[in-house]
């Protein structure tokens, strides 16, 4: 009986996250989308917002939505069992970022993944954290027969448990060591911005709201702790800043990344992703900053990327100085679309080249 | 003063046509491609840019295209992006009304049809552009509305593509505007695209079809993609290094190998004195037969 009422009320609150997403789309939409193969596009609709609210929530596919318009992008997949962010923006933009999320669920967030130790992708573990709900504890004065867990909160085997109450926020290792400090000495971060759980691996993996969901760490990409999320059945990768299609992937030699580590996750995500018919939609990537991409799209930053450093590969292999490689322009054709101030085209050739006048790194292993 | 030509020839356009407001432009239509038909069945050669309001950043990227690049996987089955698809090889099209079954309302027209089936949606119902975070498409995102008794098209979200097939790119941030107004069975279009990346001024072209009643433009057949290269190291990306010029065609036909670099003075009449003067400066070398 009590198996049925539950089977139910999950049915009822996946009618309900369904009902508010597809209420989106038109009839006309459907007939269009029964024809086309790759029209109209999921994100070309956004879901409406309180007023006052910068933020923009489209829908990218299946159970993902991004929330964009902030510090940097947001994953979000809703379900019957609740929320998973992947990332969480800024402290400050804290208030806004839950808006947005209940403006496409009233279930808890759950999971917080961390693609990135840079501040705008996590700066939000501690408010969104808190306003969460650790799916791993019993909620709170649970009573029923046999219970001794009236007031305290506690996992199954475990009901004096001290696990901590908000959403669980994984990363990297990594990301860890770089917000932590060893006993007595300063943290960078305060414990409170902390993921509370840790991976080493190469995966790891958690099914949720139906979902296979697959953390795949990036060696030595933008830095030593990126993660991607792969969302298996909605078909969508969140990358982190592995993208960013505001401008050329920034390298942090100084956090351990490289330039050969994020063309190998490019070329990662490229095999990850499967278009649905001659390149055209398929697998959907939420860069960590910029607009919806799909296959097509990463290629074209991969290609971007391996063109340039080949360029100034050649220039070191000739011999050339950095001046000289300069000279020769060799971003000259993607700074109108990828050179900002904070990381322009001399900074990246600056970056490549610093990289390949180092020793050769012994090889990962993938 | 280009942008002031291309408006007045779009106004001309519209006014030469019968005087009924909103003609249909439903059915099939066969393309004329006798216009410029080298440049469009076989494709443009490697290094043409004549006519091409390119800047130098496009000139360069074009330079270092290999076309060994759609031996890569993932890029064999592309297919032709709204700023080209009228420039390739036939694109015979179905033109379909999108009714609200309720209403009665025009919301859209569909165009299938075109190469590698980017088919695109033209709505009609008043509907805002999407978000700058919106994914972008290679048919784009395309918005119509009606100019006296012509169609005006705006397609916004294009993916970064091409808008010649030997290479000449075309940003994300391209802006293609379309006229298009029939002339009984006569279907003329006028496209204008703006790309703040890759073009000095607006690229303007046209193009024709004909109703064609016994045409029927079939299903989506995907494209197969298949292994062409078995020592293909992973990553693969193929490009001609920096500094390669592409000297074959204009060996080919003739001429001073600047004319072929295109850009914005090389679209208008005026170019064929600086034609003529590169000519006496810089005699072409002898004509090569060709050789396909």
């Amino acid at each position: 009986m009590m198996r049925r009422a539950a089977a139910w009320a999950c049915l009822t609150m996946s009618l309900a996250v369904l009902t508010r997403v597809s209420a989106q789309q038109s009839p006309t939409d459907l007939m269009i989308q029964s024809r086309s193969q790759e029209q109209p596009q999921s994100s070309a609709r956004r879901i409406a917002l309180p007023s006052g609210n910068p933020l923009e929530v489209l829908p990218v596919q299946g159970s993902v939505f991004m929330i964009a318009g902030g510090p940097s992008n947001i994953a979000v997949q809703v379900g019957a069992e609740g929320v998973l962010l992947v990332d969480a923006g800024t402290a400050e933009m804290s208030d806004k970022i839950l808006e947005a999320i209940h403006a496409i669920s009233d279930r808890p967030i759950n999971y917080i993944i961390d693609t990135t130790p840079d501040k705008d992708h996590y700066g939000g573990n501690e408010k969104l954290g808190v306003a969460g709900v650790n799916p791993t504890v019993a909620p709170r004065g649970l009573t029923g027969p046999g219970s001794t867990a009236t007031e305290n909160p506690g996992g199954g085997n475990n009901p004096q448990s001290l696990r901590p109450q908000g959403a669980i926020v994984f990363a990297n290792e990594n990301l860890l060591n770089r917000m932590s400090a060893p006993t007595g000495e300063t943290p960078i971060e305060p414990f409170a911005l902390w993921p509370t759980s840790t991976f080493f691996t190469r995966a790891k993996t958690i099914s949720f709201n139906d979902e296979a969901i697959e953390m795949l760490h990036v060696p030595s990409a933008h830095t030593d702790a990126d993660v991607m999320a792969f969302f298996r059945k909605s078909d969508v990768v969140a990358t982190g800043d592995i993208i960013n299609t505001l401008q050329y992937p920034f390298v942090d030699h100084k956090r351990g990344g490289s330039i050969r580590g994020v063309l190998d996750a490019l070329n990662d995500v490229i095999e990850i992703t499967v278009p649905r018919f001659n390149q055209m939609a398929g697998t959907r990537v939420v860069p960590g900053h910029g607009r919806i991409l799909n296959e097509a799209d990463v290629v074209e930053y991969r290609d971007m990327m391996t063109i340039i450093r080949d360029r100034v590969k050649l220039g070191v292999d000739e011999g050339k100085t950095r001046q000289q490689i300069k000279a020769m322009r060799p971003t000259l054709d993607y700074d109108g679309l990828y050179s900002v101030p904070s990381w322009t085209g001399e900074m990246l050739i600056d970056a490549i080249y610093d990289e390949l006048r180092q020793p050769a790194a012994p090889a990962t292993a993938r | 003063m280009r942008r002031l030509l291309v408006w007045a020839g779009a106004a001309l356009l519209l006014v030469a046509s019968p005087a009924a407001a909103q003609m249909d432009l439903s059915g099939e239509w066969v393309a004329h491609t006798d216009e410029d038909q080298p440049h469009r069945v076989p494709g443009a050669e490697l290094g043409d840019y004549t006519g091409l309001p390119i800047n130098e950043a496009a000139r360069q990227k074009a330079d270092s295209w290999d076309a060994s690049i759609l031996s890569q996987p993932e890029q064999q089955a592309k297919p032709h992006p709204a700023q080209y698809f009228m420039r390739g090889p036939r694109p015979d099209v179905r033109w379909t009304k999108i009714v609200d079954p309720v209403s009665g309302r025009l919301m859209a027209y569909t165009m299938v049809g075109t190469f590698g089936r980017a088919d695109r949606t033209i709505w009609m119902d008043g509907r805002p552009h999407p978000s700058e975070f919106a994914e972008h498409t290679y048919a784009g995102f395309s918005t119509g509305e009606w100019v006296d008794n012509g169609l005006k098209v705006t397609t916004t979200h294009m993916k970064t593509a091409f808008i010649q097939r030997n290479g000449v790119p075309s940003s994300y941030r391209a802006v293609m505007t379309e006229f298009f107004v029939r002339h009984g069975n006569n279907l003329l279009m006028l496209s204008i695209v703006d790309d703040p990346v890759y073009l000095d001024e607006p690229l303007v072209r046209t193009q024709n079809w004909v109703l064609a009643e016994d045409q029927h433009v079939g299903p989506a057949i995907p494209f197969e993609i298949v292994d062409e290269l078995a020592d293909r190291p992973r990553g693969w990306v193929p490009h001609w290094p920096l500094g390669t010029t592409h000297i074959e065609f204009a060996d080919r036909f003739g001429l001073p190998f600047e004319a072929t670099r295109g850009g914005k003075a090389s679209v208008y009449p005026e170019y064929m004195k600086t034609i003529e003067r590169l000519t006496r400066e810089q005699p072409p070398r002898p004509r090569k037969e060709a050789t396909r």
